[in-house]
């Protein structure tokens, strides 16, 4: 029973590597065909290691009892590497020893060797060797480790490794070298963003990620759509993203893995179809949103945000709005819509906004205005996430009354009754009154100057209301600059008056990052020009979006209330209701669970009990 | 002190230099010395000469101006030493420094060997000028200390003084009290022995010894309490004089230091002048109504608040539109001039250990980023 | 004050910041070697960015014994770990009854704390979740609160004490105005005192902020004792005059050493009122029958509005200037109630006696100390559980008004 069990579980691992096409992982007998007991696993070396390019080779002996026992595993190709023997091959890894579980299967250990390579830890080391010379020369480290890779993991040498392998006793770097590491972008392109703390390898990996063009070398000024691109590649949206990936490949896993592990007790009969459906529809999930698919993502449930406070009666405030709108647009600074899907927050980060913003309507009020009629408890599940999500800082700073003080100041001028600010104690309400007079005519003509005042505030207003909220300007502006900046875009000559009359005559040097023409970057990124051509992107980027949601955090309101029948709580995913497949995730998912309660073994055991001891 | 006696009777042959005449001539005839130029002369001659006003001296050689008021006996034979006794005195007037202003007993003894230094130059006439510049100098820049030190001693004389005769009363006080219990006691004793001579003298013989013992008890008893009586006046009296010393132990710390520029004496213990109190600041430092973009007004035109305006009942509630002008205006340029990225930066550059109250906040921004 | 959220494009933050990205590798399993590892946390992170952030600053505390229970909050005694500082950590109950989420109080005194950093406002230092808790880490303020002092009969103060007081908390509910936020709940078991003497403004669980048109607000706060008139009469929108006569109240009450006006339901306050300061009308509070809840009085009931003697002969500690002000502040008509800003410029502050320094003011802990004689002694400076903190944790309970 235990050998053909295991004979069952290898084969069906071994069907599962080869199906997934995706992780590059190989697995082959090593020897004869049959022998399911001794295999030899590869992977390449990951990228941006001195091991990529390379493909390692693994030897695998599985344990008569396997898989309670973890496999003996053994590099074949010669590696440079702390952990690793260079002579033997022999592995340091926890996951093979003590930490290993039942629950992990051959391709996880051959993931995570190839993790090892690329997170070396030469404070616990199986060659002390590599170790001291990683830590006290890591530039020779990495040298050797990229001689072996090419040596005998059969990585491809550059042309310029090989010049550089020649001259390494010399350790010469010349300026091509350098330049080499620009990949073709403009040097100053690049070194504007290693100005700002990153890596030259850093930005030249975002700008080919995000598909900066190289423009031939040449510098030039980028788009302002690009810029925000490649900083949220390189920034915390990308460090979130990173970590969210990388969670919900796990969880994915885990999920796999569960099934598999939990089939053959179940019933005996591998159900080998459905296996592989679900397996390849999985590993297809493993493809995970960027981070600028995310932020797309987020946009849009941000434009939602603004619609949905219409439908109530009175409608929502502005301010109650734009609050929420923040809300979600922080909360996904350090979080992702793959772990937690938009529209789950969105209905709560707008509640709490009434909370917040003073407000206040009951819960079951609350949520008969949403269309869909969510239930109270999943309006409010995600509400401590959210908050956690926040760090807890409720208070956001609109420009919106701001533009009430600075409307009514200019009216107050209109009319004769201007007071001189005390920066410009000369003026009086009469030289006010005639410079507002003036001033050049607005954009579209208006009857009076009163008028004129009205139409630029109802300008502003929609711009505050509107792309404010879109960008990132609440970050990077304070509410002045940003209504300042608005205005500025409703009626460019009454700002430029109105900013006069504060920092007094024309803008003077030190002024000038006042000005609001410096300011205007946020506002231009506006929804014509970035909204309309993201929603194309939109329906794609949502139906992959389903496809990496991370099942573990896929029902918020479902982890609070076991005892509610996963049915109603299935998520309905931009129109594609999937109950179905949505009640069989969380059927997993609470099967998972049960294991992890059970097995104090298990992996994943620990964290869980850490949370019920504390 | 030397007393009035012993000038006078000296020397009998003693002549004035100015007109000659002899005491031997003129018993009561007194000799007067100005301290200008100590140049001897009889109380006459003092008269005669310089009763009109301010004249020059007129023992011949000597040009000072002399005025009569300045003239005094001569209180030590040796003109020299009179001489130098004023010159001390001045001196000593005008650098009285005191000991518990100095850091050190070291830097105290240095200031007495300094002050006998100046004191031997006036006298031996060494570096006069420079020195008597250098006494001014310090004279005008210590005024202060210089008056305060002369206050403390005088307190300090007068005190003494005060004490003295206190303790002189005291002492008369405790002798009648001691004499007045002797008297009494005596009385009582004759009372006593008489009483017990009556009894005696009516009583039995086995009495006798009984009465004797009780006699004697009293009279004991009397004495003890007397000594013990005594014993609690002279504590009372050690812890009076305790607290008084104490009192005038401490030196008023009023004293300013200034005089140390002139860099005359050194080690001058630093005293710290409590500063003034500064006036109460209901507001602790903070300026209340710092307006730097605007000058709020009373009212501002507004369609949409016309309506707020009228209604009685939103204003008999206290509602205040005043609140919401100061507000927006507030908001309208709050951080105008504050710039993001110039704050991360510099946070950057001093992020060691802020106070905690900014932790929450700067967290709180940085998860914005 | 954080007036706006940084920059993403700021990068320097997300790579070099102690608060994120040091942390965040710290965090990480596996430290990142060579320069061949961005700035990129460990791949096999165990949790979300945000728990990461959140743990770290949870990391920082350790928590100490329990220093009281309310039905709202449990405060422990803490200790931030990095600068050994004493902290108390009020711990939000997650209230299973309530079904709208989070407790607004708490929403409140987390938004509004975290926005007002003044000596005589408690500091907020940090606020984090454990265990889907909230937990709201809190200035340590040992000295007790002003009700213990005014109710404890052994301690003597006099009237340079009271303008200490009196100073601290305008100057708290000065700066509360200045910054647009209502305390809404000021009465002598919400100001805390510090070990060094300072008061403190607490319990923000019924701020707001205000001066918007139009936007209703509810009447339903302040204990009833220190409630001022127009709340009493249901007015929707009101201003910082409401605290202004809950200062007021307290000045009134520190003079008295008893609760000024102490009704004992809401209509028995507003006849209280009147029997104190008169009774509202048009002539004296324009507007005032319009008020919702108005309650007109009949004619043979009206008591003439209090004049300047009555404060006179009822507070002689504060002197002629002090019953001036504190006739200000207890003006029936909240427009003619001087402002907390008017309350700092009156020349009550300036004339003498002078406020006494705040370490020299009556503490209660001389009292404790006396009566617990040789206990406190023996144990070393701990504070017994009798401690001036145990209160601390009732008032910083949002629940228990009265």
């Amino acid at each position: 029973m235990a050998a053909s069990h295991r004979v069952r579980r290898i084969g069906k691992e071994i069907a599962d590597i080869r199906a997934d096409t995706h992780s590059q992982i190989g697995i082959e007998p090593f020897g004869d065909q049959d022998d399911v007991t001794h295999l030899r696993g590869s992977f390449p070396g990951p990228p941006g290691t001195p091991y990529e390019g390379g493909t390692f080779a693994v030897d695998v002996k599985i344990p008569t009892d396997y898989p309670f026992t973890p496999p003996a595993m053994r590099f074949e190709t010669k590696v440079w590497h702390p952990n690793i023997s260079s002579q033997t091959g022999a592995i340091c890894l926890d996951t093979l020893s003590s930490a290993w579980s039942p629950v992990l299967t051959v391709k996880s250990a051959l993931l995570s060797l190839q993790q090892l390579l690329s997170t070396p830890e030469p404070k616990d080391p199986q060659d002390a060797e590599v170790a001291k010379m990683m830590m006290n020369t890591p530039a020779e480290f990495a040298r050797v480790a990229r001689k072996w890779t090419v040596l005998y993991a059969g990585a491809p040498p550059k042309p310029d490794e090989e010049t550089q392998d020649a001259v390494a006793s010399t350790q010469v770097a010349t300026e091509e070298d350098n330049l080499a590491r620009y990949q073709g972008y403009n040097k100053d392109l690049v070194d504007r963003f290693g100005n700002m703390g990153f890596d030259v390898a850093q930005v030249v990996d975002a700008f080919q990620q995000v598909k900066v063009d190289r423009n031939a070398g040449e510098d030039y000024e980028l788009d302002p759509v690009v810029m925000a691109n490649v900083t949220a590649r390189l920034t915390l949206r990308a460090t979130t993203n990173a970590v969210a990936s990388e969670r919900v490949r796990a969880a994915l896993r885990r999920a796999r893995e569960a099934r598999q592990s939990a089939t053959p007790s179940a019933a005996g009969t591998p159900q080998t179809g459905s296996d592989a459906e679900s397996k390849v529809g999985d590993e297809k999930a493993v493809d995970c949103l960027t981070p600028e698919e995310e932020l797309v993502f987020v946009r849009y449930y941000c434009e939602t945000l603004l619609e949905l406070g219409d439908e109530y009666k009175p409608p929502l405030p502005t301010a109650v709005r734009a609050t929420a709108i923040q809300y979600l647009r922080r909360f996904y600074l350090t979080n992702s819509p793959m772990t937690y899907h938009p529209k789950t927050i969105m209905a709560c980060a707008l509640f709490l906004a009434t909370k917040t913003d003073n407000y206040y309507m009951s819960l079951r009020h609350f949520t008969d205005g949403i269309p869909g009629k969510p239930s109270p408890d999943e309006v409010v599940a995600p509400e401590f996430l959210l908050m956690q999500g926040l760090r807890f800082s409720f208070d956001v700073r609109h420009p919106l009354r701001g533009l009430e003080g600075g409307v009514m100041e200019l009216s107050a001028i209109a009319q004769g009754q201007g007071q001189p600010s005390p920066l410009q104690p000369h003026q009086t309400p009469e030289s006010l009154k005639n410079g507002l007079l003036s001033i050049a005519p607005p954009p579209t003509p208006s009857s009076s100057i009163t008028d004129r005042i009205g139409r630029a505030h109802t300008g502003t207003r929609e711009l505050l209301k509107t792309a404010a909220q879109m960008t990132d300007a609440y970050f990077l502006y304070t509410p002045s600059q940003i209504w300042l900046s608005a205005f500025f875009l409703a009626d460019r000559p009454l700002a430029e008056f109105y900013l006069d009359t504060k920092l007094g005559g024309p803008i003077t040097p030190t002024a000038a990052s006042t000005n609001p023409s410096g300011l205007q970057n946020p506002l231009y990124e506006m929804r014509t020009k970035v909204f309309k051509a993201q929603m194309k992107n939109l329906k794609r980027i949502a139906k992959k979006l389903y496809k990496c949601q991370n099942p573990e955090k896929a029902n918020l309101s479902q982890k609070r209330d076991s005892a509610q029948p996963p049915t109603s709580a299935a998520i309905t995913d931009s129109g594609q209701v999937t109950s179905e497949s949505e009640t069989e995730r969380l059927a997993k998912k609470r099967k998972l669970d049960e294991q992890k309660q059970r097995g104090s073994q298990d992996l994943f055991g620990p964290e869980l009990v850490l949370d019920r001891t504390k | 002190m030397a007393s009035k006696e012993g000038t006078d009777r000296r020397d009998d042959d003693e002549v004035c230099p100015v007109c000659k005449s002899s005491r031997y001539l003129n018993p009561n005839m007194r000799f007067l010395i100005n301290p200008e130029c100590y140049h001897k002369m009889c109380e006459s001659c003092v008269d005669r000469i310089f009763s009109s006003g301010p004249s020059s001296c007129p023992v011949a050689g000597c040009r000072k101006t002399l005025r009569k008021n300045r003239f005094r006996k001569q209180t030590f034979e040796d003109i020299g030493v009179e001489r130098e006794v004023d010159i001390r005195r001045r001196v000593m007037h005008i650098l009285n420094r005191r000991e518990e202003e100095f850091d050190s007993k070291r830097n105290y003894d240095d200031f007495l060997e300094q002050r006998e230094e100046i004191i031997a130059n006036l006298v031996l006439r060494i570096d006069v000028a420079k020195t008597e510049a250098q006494l001014q100098q310090y004279a005008q820049e210590n005024m202060q200390s210089i008056r305060n030190n002369q206050a403390l001693e005088e307190q300090e004389a007068t005190s003494f003084q005060a004490r003295m005769t206190l303790e002189q009363e005291e002492a008369q006080r405790r002798r009648q009290i001691a004499r007045q219990e002797y008297e009494s006691e005596r009385r009582e004793l004759h009372a006593g022995r008489e009483d017990f001579l009556s009894r005696l003298a009516s009583g039995t013989a086995a009495d006798a010894s009984a009465i004797a013992k009780e006699g004697h008890k009293v009279l004991l008893k009397k004495s003890s309490a007397r000594r013990s009586e005594e014993d609690r006046i002279r504590q009372k009296q050690a812890a009076l004089r305790g607290s008084e010393t104490k009192r005038t132990g401490t030196p008023l710390t009023t004293a300013d230091t200034a005089g140390t520029s002139s860099g005359l004496i050194k080690g001058l213990r630093k005293i710290k002048t409590p500063e003034p109190e500064k006036p109460y600041d209901p507001f602790m430092g903070l300026v209340p109504e710092k307006r730097d973009y605007y000058t709020l007004q009373q009212s501002y035109p507004s369609a949409y608040l016309d309506n707020l305006q009228k209604n009685t009942q939103v204003s008999a509630g206290g509602y205040n539109l005043q609140e919401y002008y100061s507000r927006t205006l507030l908001e309208a340029f709050a951080g105008l001039g504050c710039f993001v990225e110039e704050e991360v930066s510099r946070r950057e550059a001093e992020k060691v250990s802020k106070p905690t109250a900014t932790e929450g906040a700067a967290m709180a921004a940085v998860k914005e980023n | 004050m954080a007036l706006s959220p940084f920059a993403s494009r700021s990068p320097s933050v997300a790579i070099s910041s102690p608060n994120t990205a040091l942390r965040l590798k710290a965090a990480a399993a596996q430290p990142a070697a060579g320069s061949a590892m961005s700035a990129v946390p460990a791949a096999h992170a165990h949790s979300e960015l945000t728990e990461q952030l959140n743990d770290s600053v949870a990391r920082n505390y350790e928590r100490g014994k329990k220093l009281g229970e309310g039905t709202y909050a449990v405060v422990y005694q803490g200790r931030r770990r990095d600068t050994a500082a004493t902290v108390a950590i009020k711990k939000i109950k997650v209230n299973a009854d309530y079904k709208d989420g989070l407790a607004m109080d708490a929403i409140r005194e987390v938004k509004y704390l975290q926005e007002l950093s003044h000596p005589n406002v408690i500091a907020l230092h940090d606020v984090f979740s454990k265990h889907e808790n909230l937990h709201i880490v809190l200035e340590f303020l040992p000295g007790g609160d002003l009700e213990m002092l005014i109710k404890d009969q052994d301690i003597h103060y006099g009237a340079a004490d009271i303008k200490a007081w009196m100073g601290m908390l305008a100057r708290g509910v000065w700066f509360c105005h200045e910054n647009f936020v209502l305390h809404r709940d000021i009465k002598p078991n919400n100001l805390l005192i510090a070990a060094d003497g300072e008061v403190k403004l607490a319990d923000f669980g019924l701020a707001r902020s205000f001066a918007d048109p139009y936007l209703n607000m509810t009447h339903q706060v302040i204990t009833r004792w220190y409630r001022p008139p127009e709340l009493l009469y249901g007015a929707r929108q009101y201003s910082g005059a409401v605290d202004v006569w809950s200062m007021g109240m307290v000045f009134a009450e520190l003079v008295l050493r008893v609760p000024f006006v102490a009704g004992n339901t809401d209509l028995d306050q507003i006849s209280k009122i009147c029997e104190a300061f008169g009774t509202p009308t048009e002539e004296n509070w324009p507007g005032v029958t319009q008020l919702p809840n108005y309650i007109p009085t009949d004619g043979s009931h009206i008591i003439p509005a209090s004049g300047r003697d009555f404060f006179l002969r009822q507070f002689p500690t504060a002197g002629p200037v002090g019953a001036d002000l504190l006739m200000s502040m207890c003006a029936l008509d909240p427009r003619k109630r001087t402002t907390a800003l008017q309350v700092l410029q009156h020349s009550w502050w300036t004339i003498d006696p002078r406020p006494t320094e705040k370490e020299a003011l009556p503490q209660k802990r001389k009292s404790a100390e006396k009566k617990m004689g040789d206990d406190l002694s023996r144990r070393g400076g701990e504070l017994p559980d009798d401690s001036p903190f145990k209160n601390a944790a009732r008032q910083l309970d949002f629940g228990a008004m009265k």
